[in-house]
């Protein structure tokens, strides 16, 4: 329902060019198996130039795939006709080809490995006998999972091997700083001390340190090595723009509501990390959302035990009325109508502490937001990337499909940033109620009870009434459902996904669909170009030259 | 309504009983016949869709079995549109005997020209096409097509009778009867059945047809001669034993049902729920005053108005109910499914033996509480029973009857018509039965049954589908479902969908939306959905078919 697998969005004439540049802009990391197919069919073209800004572009997602899938047969494939570029991976891949080679692994085995969730299946994978390239793929399923412990375990063992080491080192590098462990993440770098993803690590790092310089200095670094890396030009922008702490201080009048049905230990889990979290003297309110796994009486002594004197206020209701129609009860609440900002959270989510801080910044930041929500991430001791900003892949006469919630599930810093789309995730986001009522923006729609759906079609709608969405991948919330081991969905529940995108396509036609894409690509876009723009002075030739190339493909944007 | 959905997982198939049919293989089709057949009286449109689908059948695969059903059906649907020369014709190269009305039939056809006028579908006012008729009825008085159309909109517009034409009719005397039977026939069903009795009389009734007597029975039953009714009801089984709603109908007038007024005297809930029809709510509320409730407790839930029904609800409340009614007035619109659970989980709700449900634009009968009562305590494994939905407004149209399964196939899932196509109400529907479904616009459940299946699934959300749904959980716990035709209900649901505006195509998403989530839901119990069906009331293949006329 979401967005077309990759292969049938392939077989059925793909995307245009222009589109694919815009999803590599804005994704930073494209899906290994779409970079393989563009560059590759971008260099294949008849009469091509090596040195021609197509040539570049098919290049620069080559070294993107090569970096992430080492040992990738069809990457391996088209080194020759990539463009020769000194140093780094590249050179190292074309000096022990043979043996790179005898340890590849083609396309349908990586979509295979990747699309196991059992971690024993991975981690026997991972430390078995398989070939690097087998063992590697099984690395980063097990990242996708978030199981750090036996990722560790793995990824030191991959490390022990020389060849491995040198390709692999800046992906494991991350990894190793996804699940903690900096010492190992360090050591790594050592190993690759000039490629760009450990260049990107080593701002990360600084940024740790609050060492913004640093930080600066290693994007540009990073960008010089390869320029390729659009995702760099918002970091850039971001670094001007890190002092959030003082909006709270702004005396806001916020509002922090959630809601739960049957779910006691993640409802008071979210609680206490919101608590911990920094509100100022935000309300809060939970609606017990008529939950029968336990007494009214209980989840109050349970939240009066967690907040500990903050003033937490409980509503129960006598049934579940359903997520849409839970939001709308506490939206209407006399207190939240007043209110100049309304959060809504989930009842199983894990909150950064200046979660707030950040939203209200954005608030100040980008003008007419109506709302504004965060990065997803899996639980686990490695999350990884569940829910990112998202838009519309494809639309039609009552026809919505998505681009996918995590198009790429390992963070590499790639969506750590702050830009306009069409739909953020609703664990936990902030409306600015006075506009949203100035907008006359319509309450969450009760068809799609009990939930699925509501809070995207909530988003159309804000679009639709001339009002604005943010993403804010700063804000990093773990989201407890939909862990990777999960059990898959029941047919019954496949059956009310459908049903409901199917009663969210019949609220939209074309023309509908149509301008509320104008809206949002021009926002998006006019972000991009703002950032483009502020950062352009510093950055490397050749990075400025990509970006123009990157402009050039895409396309002109037009004003809505 | 046309409306393109995309999507790999799923496909609809378009509404009406053709598609429906084509969709499914013969021995489906059977199966899905002989389920109607449990269900309703088979009318000209419905036969002739069955006759179509076997019609498609190859003849090389023509088995005793196919042809006994074509033989059935070509014989009902002469019967039925005793003017119909398709009809007839291929009623005599089925069997293969001469039919001796075709040929005064071909005498009273029209010129061409004029009959193309007369089918053509495009003047769709009714008072436009009737005067046009009555124009033409002057040059062609003996025009069997024209009487028979005049005839209808009659029907359809609640005007006696042939009035002011019908003495101007010149038809061949062979075809006399035939016309003054569908006179009876409609007379009935406007209500008329003084003039029905006195037309049967004059001698328009044909013992050797069953349709012909389910209606004089029905118009004796009306006037009040049940012997007559129930000798002519029992002639009709004799023609056709197929005739299922027949045999409901006259067991219920071999040993009618008696009302136990004692029902009363156990703890009744009446819940409503509302969302912005104050004037609608208002009728049903001084419906239900006038009605006998013993001492039910009433509840009135307010689904967030904005029309100032809870003022008005007050008012009444003070006027006609003492001010017992319990009023909840929610700040927000939670959906029918949890407002029906809102009103469930209240402490009256779950402290009564029985809780009945009624939509907010209902009109009921004084004595509808005790007759539904003594239908659930009469059936002791009864969760829930319902009633015989009416459409407002004269003649009376059947809204509602009943419901189960018609195809339950691991990739097709279709629920049974919910009336006949023709659903003029004769009264023959009126007799208590076990079915899978009945209309929740007004119904009544057990203890146990809620106890057994407490919620409407919200999923459903705001509407359609979660009565259903509810029904069918208590069909697979074992619960049966009883309607009783005894009990009629007016029901002011707003009229069809309209064409092509905006809010039709949302609410047509809405129902294909449910209708998605509905199947999936029921996705592995369709074994247990595919049994809730009629094939036990119908055998394989009709006996010992008359096929002469």
């Amino acid at each position: 329902v979401n967005s077309v697998p990759f292969p049938e969005w392939i077989a059925k004439g793909g995307p245009d060019l222009s589109s694919v540049v815009r999803t590599f802009r804005q994704q930073g990391w494209l899906d290994p198996l779409l970079g393989v197919h563009f560059g590759g069919l971008m260099l294949q073209k008849k009469n091509r130039d090596n040195r021609s800004s197509e040539a570049w572009l098919a290049a620069s997602l080559l070294q993107q795939v090569i970096a992430i899938l080492p040992f990738g047969a069809e990457a391996l494939d088209r080194l020759d006709v990539a463009p020769q570029q000194p140093g780094g991976v590249l050179s190292l891949l074309r000096e022990h080809r043979e043996e790179v080679r005898a340890a590849s692994i083609g396309r349908d085995a990586v979509r295979r490995i990747l699309g196991v969730s059992d971690q024993a299946t991975l981690e026997e994978i991972a430390l078995g006998n398989s070939g690097l390239g087998w063992r590697y793929v099984a690395l980063l399923g097990l990242w996708r999972t978030g199981e750090g412990e036996r990722f560790l375990v793995g990824a030191r063992r991959l490390m022990e091997d020389p060849l491995a080491r040198g390709l692999c080192a800046p992906m494991l590098a991350w990894g190793f700083f996804a699940a903690g462990d900096i010492d190992s993440a360090l050591h790594a770098l050592e190993h690759c001390p000039d490629s760009p993803l450990s260049w990107n690590l080593k701002a990360e790092l600084a940024l740790l340190d609050h060492d913004q310089e640093r930080a600066r200095s290693c994007y540009l670094r990073s960008l010089a090595v390869q320029p390729g890396q659009p995702h760099l030009v918002y970091r850039l922008w971001e670094l001007n723009r890190l002092h959030v702490g003082q909006c709270l201080a702004d005396n806001h009048h916020v509002q922090v509501l959630f809601y739960t049905f049957n779910k006691l230990e993640p409802t008071l889990q979210t609680l206490e990390s919101l608590l911990s979290s920094r509100t100022g003297d935000a309300g809060i309110t939970l609606l017990n959302n008529g939950s029968t796994s336990f007494s009214p009486l209980e989840l109050e002594q349970r939240v009066a035990a967690t907040a500990r004197g903050r003033e937490v206020r409980v509503v129960h209701l006598p049934v579940n009325i359903g997520a849409p129609a839970a939001r709308n009860w506490l939206w209407h609440l006399p207190e939240v109508r007043r209110a100049a900002y309304v959060a809504f959270l989930d009842d199983d989510v894990l909150l950064p502490p200046d979660w707030l801080e950040c939203y209200l910044q954005d608030m100040k930041d980008f003008p007419g937001t109506a709302v504004v929500g965060p990065l997803g991430l899996d639980p686990g001791s490695m999350p990884a990337i569940q829910y990112v900003d998202r838009y519309f892949q494809e639309i039609g006469e009552h026809k919505i499909r998505f681009t996918h919630n995590a198009p790429f599930p390992w963070d590499l810093g790639q969506f750590s940033l702050r830009r306009p789309c069409l739909s953020v995730m609703g664990c936990c986001h902030l409306f600015d109620r006075k506009l949203c009522d100035r907008l006359g923006i319509p309450d969450f729609d009760i068809r799609f009870s009990p939930s699925q759906v509501d809070d995207l079609d909530h988003d159309l709608q804000i679009w639709k009434r001339g009002g604005k969405i943010l993403y804010d991948g700063r804000v990093r919330v773990v989201h407890l459902q939909h862990a990777g081991k999960s059990a898959p969905l029941t047919r019954a529940s496949w059956g009310h996904v459908w049903g409901n995108h199917m009663k969210m396509e019949s609220k939209y036609s074309r023309s509908d669909l149509e301008d509320i894409h104008r809206k949002v690509l021009f926002e998006e876009r006019s972000h991009w170009e703002r950032c483009l723009e502020a950062v352009s002075p510093d950055l490397p030739p050749e990075a400025k030259e990509f970006m123009a190339v990157l402009s050039r493909y895409e396309g002109h944007c037009e004003s809505p | 309504v046309n409306i393109t959905m995309h999507h790999p997982s799923f496909r609809f198939l378009s509404a009406g009983l053709f598609s429906e049919l084509n969709a499914i293989s013969t021995d489906e089709v059977i199966h899905h016949l002989r389920n109607f057949l449990g269900n309703f009286l088979l009318d000209g449109v419905i036969a002739s869709a069955y006759l179509n689908r076997f019609g498609q059948v190859p003849s090389t695969e023509w088995n005793d079995q196919i042809n006994a059903w074509l033989r059935y059906l070509s014989r009902k649907l002469v019967l039925l549109q005793p003017f119909n020369e398709q009809a007839r014709q291929i009623n005599v190269k089925l069997t293969g005997f001469a039919d001796e009305h075709l040929k005064y039939l071909y005498r009273c056809r029209l010129p061409q020209n004029i009959r193309e006028k007369i089918l053509s579908p495009r003047v769709n006012d009714q008072q436009r096409r009737r005067r046009i008729f009555l124009d033409l009825l002057q040059n062609y008085t003996y025009s069997i097509e024209l009487i028979d159309q005049l005839l209808l909109l009659d029907l359809e517009q609640d005007i006696p009778m042939g009035s002011g034409w019908i003495d101007k009719c010149r038809v061949p005397p062979p075809l006399q009867r035939s016309l003054e039977g569908l006179v009876a026939r409609y007379c009935l069903l406007q209500g008329d059945c003084e003039r029905a009795r006195m037309t049967i009389e004059k001698g328009s009734l044909d013992e050797h047809d069953e349709i012909s007597l389910n209606h004089a029975a029905e118009i004796y039953a009306r006037t009040g001669d049940t012997d007559r009714a129930i000798a002519l009801y029992r002639a009709s089984l004799a023609l056709d034993p197929l005739q299922v709603p027949v045999s409901f109908r006259l067991a219920e007038l071999e040993h009618p049902f008696t009302p136990d007024p004692g029902m009363l005297e156990k703890r009744i809930v009446i819940c409503l729920y509302s969302y912005n029809k104050n004037e609608l709510l208002q009728q049903t509320l001084r419906s239900l005053a006038t009605t006998e409730r013993g001492n039910a407790q009433i509840i009135v839930l307010l689904n967030n108005c904005t029309d100032g029904s809870q003022v008005m609800v007050d008012a009444i409340n003070r006027e006609m109910y003492d001010g017992l009614v319990e009023v909840i007035d929610l700040p927000v619109n939670i959906g029918a499914p949890a407002a029906r659970n809102w009103l469930l989980a209240t402490e009256k709700a779950r402290n009564a033996d029985y809780v009945a449900f009624l939509d907010d634009d209902v009109e009921i009968p004084r004595d509808w509480l005790i007759k539904m009562l003594t239908v659930l305590r009469n059936n002791p494994r009864a969760g829930v029973v319902g009633v015989k939905i009416l459409a407002p407004g004269k003649p009376r149209h059947l809204q509602y009857l009943y419901r189960n399964i018609a195809v339950a196939r691991k990739d097709l899932l279709r629920i049974s018509l919910d009336t006949p196509n023709f659903n003029y109400d004769s009264g023959v529907y009126d007799f208590v039965r076990p079915t899978a479904n009945v209309m929740g616009c007004c119904h009544v459940f057990t203890r146990a049954a809620l106890d057994e299946v407490p919620w409407f699934d919200i999923r459903f959300s705001p509407t359609q589908m979660d009565d259903i749904a509810h029904d069918f959980d208590l069909c697979l716990k074992g619960f049966k479902i009883m309607y009783c035709g005894l009990v009629e209900c007016v029901h002011h649901q707003m009229s069809g969908m309209g064409r092509n505006t905006s809010a039709d195509l949302i609410r047509l998403g809405n129902v294909l939306g449910n209708d998605v989530k509905f199947f999936y839901r029921f996705a592995q119990d369709l074994d247990g959905l595919g049994k809730l069906s009629n094939l036990s009331l119908v055998p394989e293949q009709p006996i010992s078919q008359q096929d002469v006329l």
